[in-house]
């Protein structure tokens, strides 16, 4: 029971859909299955690396855990938990109400995330005011947030718009707005894709920084393996709306089990010696959510996918090897 | 960063100002808003400013054409044209913005709703509209008229009425798009109540298309009083409006054309302006335009 207290987030086996067929096209198009059995959990103070490709189901994990999802999603089995209590079909007040304090979400786009027409000090301030805070108390607050997330002169940015800042500064600010209430949980979607690779790293220092000392529990979505490494304690990579595979980062990228997962390490370029022709690519395309084969989702790219191991038919059960790996594969490996 | 700090300080450069520059580049726009300024500064102070009563009848006079005493001349009764010119600004200014708040208030506040809220109370709500709009409108304003009376204030309330339909559509779509835009998820995301995020976020980005569109609306809404007015449905002699004096004065077009040729070149001045006003308004609060000018 205690292992389940020390656990802040929990998806357990998470189903979710897009009803089709009433869109403008009303053309009667199945379901979109988004997501289809997500099993994470997340402890306290931990940093998850959740990684694949778009439309992988990594941004609707997010936002269902935000209570953020159109409200034509329909989840349609399984449980989501925060701090131990299933928080789907929850009222949006119920919600609402968490965000922010209790969790929060930096988006991938720095650039069209604030509001153009505020000052930045406005939109910080008014996330502080939530806590009741007197307005020259959220002003100075406010002013110490940017200055620890790193702005030169927080005062006087106070009074900048957006569209005077750079890239980095502006993510350096949604940080701030979404941490200014300390939640305990920070959903980052991709916050580092549209900055360039000197901010990236500072922007990642940033987060390891805010753990240490908040003790944030971070998870961390992108495509970008390299910021994974540096960053999470533990990895999960997506597919299909699944976690495929699962494991602490060190255990990860020394052996990557899944195809999937060793096709993701295939394609990166190598830091050293000569520069390959061509990358490696994962052939094929993502399954299409309103279609997914009745097997294994990867199966159509997977090179070790056989009749044998009935990929095709079967949807692979999660499978423990080690402590804390777990993979969704029929296949055993080289190993 | 550096750089671009320094060009503009920390002072903050706001969208308004950036619009505020590109505004000032548009002469025809500044020159309207100056001649408009200038035009309800005189409705205004016209009380103190009209050389004679705008009702004063001098009947020995008659039909006089423009001299020193009586710049724009007199009219049938041997009233001063330029007072009545003059007292007319005021009218038609007031029910111009007075019908325009009333679009203004109706439109912005049912279009918003519909938009943001979505779903069957946007459906409801624009179905109101449509059939509102499917009614043949100065008819409409007509039976208004008839109905309850042909006072001063039924003229406004009248137009405004009719006018917020198309207000309404766009700030509808207006809020539709921008509910969609990432600052919105974002603000939703550390909680922001949805009704603070609709009045604090949305409607401040959306202040572009209302303020265009009710410039817009003000000429559209003078003209119409004139017209109801040169039907004998708008305000009520010895009163006149820019309408109601053009009315009189094509009756007696042949025979004295300065009464016609006064207050219809001040109506389409102010009527050109309003609409230089509002071309250069959208061009300048349209953040797309900053490329080519």
């Amino acid at each position: 029971m205690s292992a389940a207290d020390s656990r802040l987030l929990r998806f357990d086996d998470l189903a979710l859909e897009f009803p089709g067929g009433d869109g403008p096209g009303r053309d009667g198009a199945p379901a979109a299955k988004v997501l289809n059995g997500v099993d994470l959990s997340l402890e306290r103070g931990e940093i998850l690396g959740l990684v694949g490709e778009s439309g992988s189901g990594k941004t609707v994990a997010g936002l269902a855990t935000l209570g953020l999802l159109d409200r034509r999603a329909r989840f349609t089995r399984g449980r989501l938990e925060f701090r131990g209590e299933n928080i789907i079909g929850q009222s949006p007040a119920q919600h609402r109400r968490r965000r922010g304090l209790d969790i929060a979400m930096v988006f991938q786009d720095p650039m069209t995330s604030l509001n153009p027409f505020l000052r930045i000090g406005t939109q910080i301030i008014e996330v502080l005011r939530r806590r009741g805070m007197s307005r020259p108390d959220a002003k100075l607050a406010g002013a110490q947030w940017l200055g620890k997330m790193g702005l030169p002169k927080p005062e006087a940015q106070m009074k900048s718009y957006p569209h005077e800042m750079s890239g980095g500064m502006r993510q350096r600010v949604l940080i701030a707005i979404a941490l200014a209430l300390e939640p305990e949980l920070l959903i980052a979607d991709e916050p580092t894709t549209a900055l360039d690779v000197t901010t990236q790293a500072e922007i990642l220092a940033l987060f390891l920084r805010l753990r240490e000392t908040m003790g944030t529990a971070i998870i961390f979505i992108t495509h970008d393996l390299g910021a994974v490494a540096g960053l999470a304690d533990r990895m999960a990579v997506m597919y299909g709306g699944r976690i495929v595979e699962e494991a602490p980062v060190e255990t990860f990228f020394a052996a990557p089990a899944h195809p999937y997962s060793q096709g993701l390490m295939a394609s990166r370029p190598p830091l050293e010696g000569p520069r390959p022709h061509r990358l490696k690519l994962v052939g094929g395309t993502p399954p299409d959510p309103r279609h997914l084969p009745a097997g294994c989702a990867f199966a159509a790219r997977c090179i070790q996918a056989t009749s044998d191991l009935s990929c095709e038919e079967l949807v692979p059960p999660d499978r423990q090897f080690g402590a804390q790996h777990r993979v969704a594969c029929f296949w055993e490996g080289p190993r | 960063m550096s750089a671009a700090e320094a060009e503009t300080g920390s002072r903050g450069v706001s969208l308004r100002s950036a619009a505020w520059r590109r505004f000032r580049r548009n002469r025809a726009a500044l020159s309207s808003l100056f001649l408009l300024l200038f035009f309800v500064f005189v409705a205004i102070i016209s009380p103190w400013l009209a050389p004679h009563e705008y009702h004063h009848q001098n009947l020995a006079l008659g039909a006089s054409s423009p001299s020193v005493a009586h710049w724009f001349g007199t009219d049938y009764e041997g009233r001063d044209l330029l007072s009545r010119t003059l007292v007319g600004a005021r009218i038609s200014f007031l029910v111009g913005f007075a019908a325009t708040l009333v679009a203004l208030g109706i439109g912005v506040t049912w279009g918003a709703i519909a938009g943001w809220y979505g779903g069957r109370v946007d459906s409801l709500m624009m179905r109101v509209v449509d059939v509102l709009y499917g009614l043949p409108y100065m008819f409409f304003v007509i039976i208004l008229m008839v109905w309850f009376g042909r006072s001063f204030l039924n003229i406004f309330i009248g137009l405004g009425a009719v006018s917020w339909l198309t207000m309404a559509r766009i700030v509808r779509g207006v809020v539709m798009s921008l509910k969609e835009k990432e600052y919105v998820l974002a603000a939703r995301a550390t909680g922001v109540p949805s009704r603070r995020i609709l009045l604090r976020h949305v409607l401040p980005n959306a202040l572009g298309p209302i303020l265009v569109y009710a410039t817009l609306t003000v000429p559209r809404v003078m003209m119409e009083e004139a017209f109801l007015s040169f039907l004998g449905l708008g305000v009520q002699p010895p009163l006149a409006s820019w309408g109601s004096l053009i009315a009189e004065g094509a009756s007696l077009f042949r025979e004295y054309p300065w009464l016609l040729a006064f207050p219809a070149a001040v109506l389409s001045l102010t009527l050109l302006a309003l609409n230089f006003l509002g071309d250069g308004l959208r061009d300048a609060l349209d953040p797309k335009t900053e490329a080519n000018s």
